[in-house]
């Protein structure tokens, strides 16, 4: 049985018990269990939504007038969008079917409201998770309405179905980029660019914020996020810093020494800070300054550094202070192709997931009648290859991975198949 | 205090404050240190923390915020008041990832005794339709000269907003939207429009009230503009006004008024 979290929005009490009756059993129908949290007013909404961030509501099915004389539904939208509080919504809204608006206001005007409010919520929420549906008219007998509702609900469950299995995406995905070419000359005139294709990986955060990663640091985050439990979550600022388990000795505990002693020198309580909140501050020290600093890096790697920014990257590196080399590291983790990166601990292993493991033919080998089967010749080397790299992955520090790949991924016939736990979707492009 | 390398602020990241007490002097030490919270200047808060704009409303310094306790100065009239709550829901708005959406609590500490005109400022700035929903909507008020418990009490009784639910309100606030109005019709050529929409700002400031009518001035000559504003209110509800007087006031009027005032285009 797979659980879904639903939170209804609705301020009519007769209709929020028919939704959440209604609701139930169209999920149960598709082999759903639904946990159903109700709110009547935008505060308590908005109060949900906010307190479901670290726990995201599966579906929110959310009525837009809620009686509130000045914030309605899709303010709410807003809050579920900003805390990522909600994977998909059902915004259900009356202004569709209301013909009182046409009376009193005159078709046109009433068509163009309908339009402002469609347009209105999805620029407030994105526009692949959200369902504008409309409520059965109250000039309706209860009998049709009820028709009606449970239709628009399995219209719902239906879309819900097919969205969710977008729900977490880890996509490798090529990117053709333009790559200057060096002329060895500071002159603009003599910029050449040449085409380039590399591998990055399109990974979803928690409920909406897709990013696409540069193949080591997108890696090293699938990796993370896999190892995570369904109620942590984790920012890319936070993925583009994850470090590989295995370190090169000796190097990590000189600069962590020389970090501390700056944080102290600016008169941090550094001893008395845990790790998490250490690493938050190196984090925000960070992030105030690299986006600047990555963009004049790269200037300066094209060998295209104007004068002026040559001082600004001067400054930027001494404000770092001992964070620059962590700067300089993220940096590379962004532009994985740049000359002075390092690829000692580099295992590539995403693409020997995504090369190694094909077989050509059956993975199985009939014997004579009577007789168990034994392993075709391809489907022994399917075994090998997959021990390989699983062993590969787990020297490397990527044991959570490795332990992943080990349960949910099996040789099916002519090829590997990856069947991943519910809520996660590995997508192959 | 601690600061961060690349801001004049206090250090938020390495301590991220749950409670922050704007304002100068000894009382604002003291409640920051009973209520263990970061005390932030008042001049600090006119100045522009940083200059990076973080992707995604904000880097969370603020995240665990939940109340704000400012001490208003003797010498601080309502529309600093007012620019001050812009400025640290401002700040708040960059800090925290919640960004306009961060609940706070905020209690206003007026210095000076006289906190029912203080109220009724804040009233007006703030949208609420009457005293006592102050704190059912995210405000209070403490005077200095009550005790410690009193605050306490009056900090429980406040239930925290955030600025989409300010904004929503003042959005749809009366005067707000007599003065948007009047600027708009400013804009046209209907001397009955504007007589109309002056009789209307007339009305939501009635003469008891008419000195509110500074809280949505320009500052920092707010009283003065204010004063001009009301003169011209009267002479046109008693007197009318002329096509000439409308297109002549117009600039007059918009530069009396503060810009978010301007209706949209």
């Amino acid at each position: 049985m797979k659980l879904i979290r639903i939170l209804i929005v609705e301020d009519d009490n007769c209709l929020l018990a028919k939704l959440t009756a209604l609701y139930r059993a169209k999920f149960a129908e598709r082999g759903f269990t639904a946990t159903i949290e109700p709110a009547q007013t935008v505060d308590e909404a908005r109060k949900l939504a906010k307190a479901a961030q670290s726990h995201p509501y599966d579906l929110v099915s959310l009525d837009v007038n809620l009686g509130d004389s000045s914030l309605t539904g899709l303010d709410v939208l807003s809050t579920l969008k900003r805390f990522e509080s909600a994977w998909m919504v059902a915004l259900v809204t009356g202004v569709e079917t209301d013909t009182t608006l046409d009376k009193t206001l005159g078709r046109d005007v009433a068509i163009d409201l309908r339009r402002k409010l469609r347009k209105e919520a999805y620029t407030r929420f994105p526009a692949e998770r959200l369902l504008v549906v409309e409520k059965p008219s109250q000039q309706l007998d209860e009998k049709a309405a009820t028709a009606l509702l449970s239709n628009r609900l399995e219209q719902i469950a239906l879309v819900y179905e097919e969205v969710g299995r977008l729900r977490y995406i880890f996509r490798p995905v090529k990117v053709v980029s333009l790559e200057r070419v060096k002329t060895g000359s500071r002159s603009r005139a003599a910029r050449q660019f040449v085409e380039k294709e590399s591998r990055h990986w399109q990974i979803r955060f928690n409920c909406g914020d897709i990013r696409t990663l540069p193949d080591k640091a997108g890696y090293l985050t699938l990796h993370k996020l896999l190892g995570l439990s369904p109620c942590e979550s984790l920012t890319p600022e936070e993925a583009l810093l994850l470090e590989p388990v295995k370190k090169k000795a000796g190097t990590s505990t000189a600069a962590e020494d020389t970090v501390s002693t700056y944080f102290i020198s600016k008169g941090f309580p550094w001893e008395e800070m845990d790790e998490p909140r250490r690493q938050e501050t190196i984090r925000a020290a960070l992030t105030l300054k690299f986006e600047r600093y990555c963009e004049l890096r790269g200037f300066q790697a094209e060998d295209d550094l104007a004068p002026n920014e040559e001082d600004e990257l001067n400054a930027i590196v001494k404000d770092l202070g001992p964070l620059a080399g962590l700067a300089e590291t993220a940096y590379h983790r962004l532009n994985p192709d740049s000359t002075e990166a390092t690829q000692d601990d580099d295992p590539n292993v995403g693409s020997l997931i995504q090369q190694g493991l094909t077989v050509q033919r059956g993975g199985f080998r009939p014997q004579e009648e009577g007789q168990r089967g034994v392993d075709s010749l391809d489907g022994e080397a399917f075994r090998a290859r997959k021990k390989r790299i699983l062993d590969d992955l787990r020297e490397n520090g990527f044991a959570a991975m490795a332990d992943h790949l080990e349960i949910h991924l099996q040789s099916l016939s002519s090829n590997w198949s990856y069947d991943p736990p519910l809520g996660v979707e590995w997508t192959v492009s | 205090m601690n600061t961060l390398p690349f801001s004049p602020l206090p250090a938020w990241d390495a301590n991220p404050p749950h409670v922050l007490v704007a304002g100068n002097g000894p009382l604002a030490e003291v409640l920051g240190q009973v209520l263990s919270g970061d005390v932030i200047g008042i001049e600090a808060l006119d100045m522009e923390p940083l200059q990076a704009e973080e992707e995604g409303g904000g880097y969370p310094l603020l995240k665990e915020l939940h109340s704000v306790m400012m001490v208003v100065p003797m010498s601080a009239g309502l529309t600093d008041v007012a620019r001050w709550v812009d400025q640290i829901w401002r700040l708040v708005g960059r800090f925290s990832s919640a960004g306009d959406q961060h609940d706070l609590r905020w209690v206003f500490v007026p210095v000076a005794s006289e906190s029912g005109r203080i109220e009724e400022g804040l009233g007006a700035f703030l949208a609420v339709p009457s005293e006592a929903q102050l704190t059912s909507l995210g405000y209070g008020i403490w005077c200095p000269q009550y005790s410690l418990e009193e605050l306490g009490r009056v900090w429980r009784s406040i239930h925290p907003k955030d600025l989409l639910a300010l904004r929503a309100r003042q959005n749809r606030d009366g005067r707000r939207r007599a003065l948007s109005t009047l600027l708009g019709t400013l804009q046209g050529d209907d001397p009955d429009a504007v007589v109309a929409a002056a009789n209307e700002v007339a009305t939501q400031f009635p003469d008891k009230e008419d000195f509110l009518l500074d809280v949505f001035c320009r500052p920092p000559d707010h009283h003065l503009n204010g004063g001009k504003l009301r003169r011209w209110l009267a002479e046109v509800v008693t007197r009318g006004v002329t096509p000439h007087l409308c297109s002549s006031s117009r600039s007059e009027v918009e530069g009396w008024l503060l810009s978010e005032l301007a209706p949209p285009p």
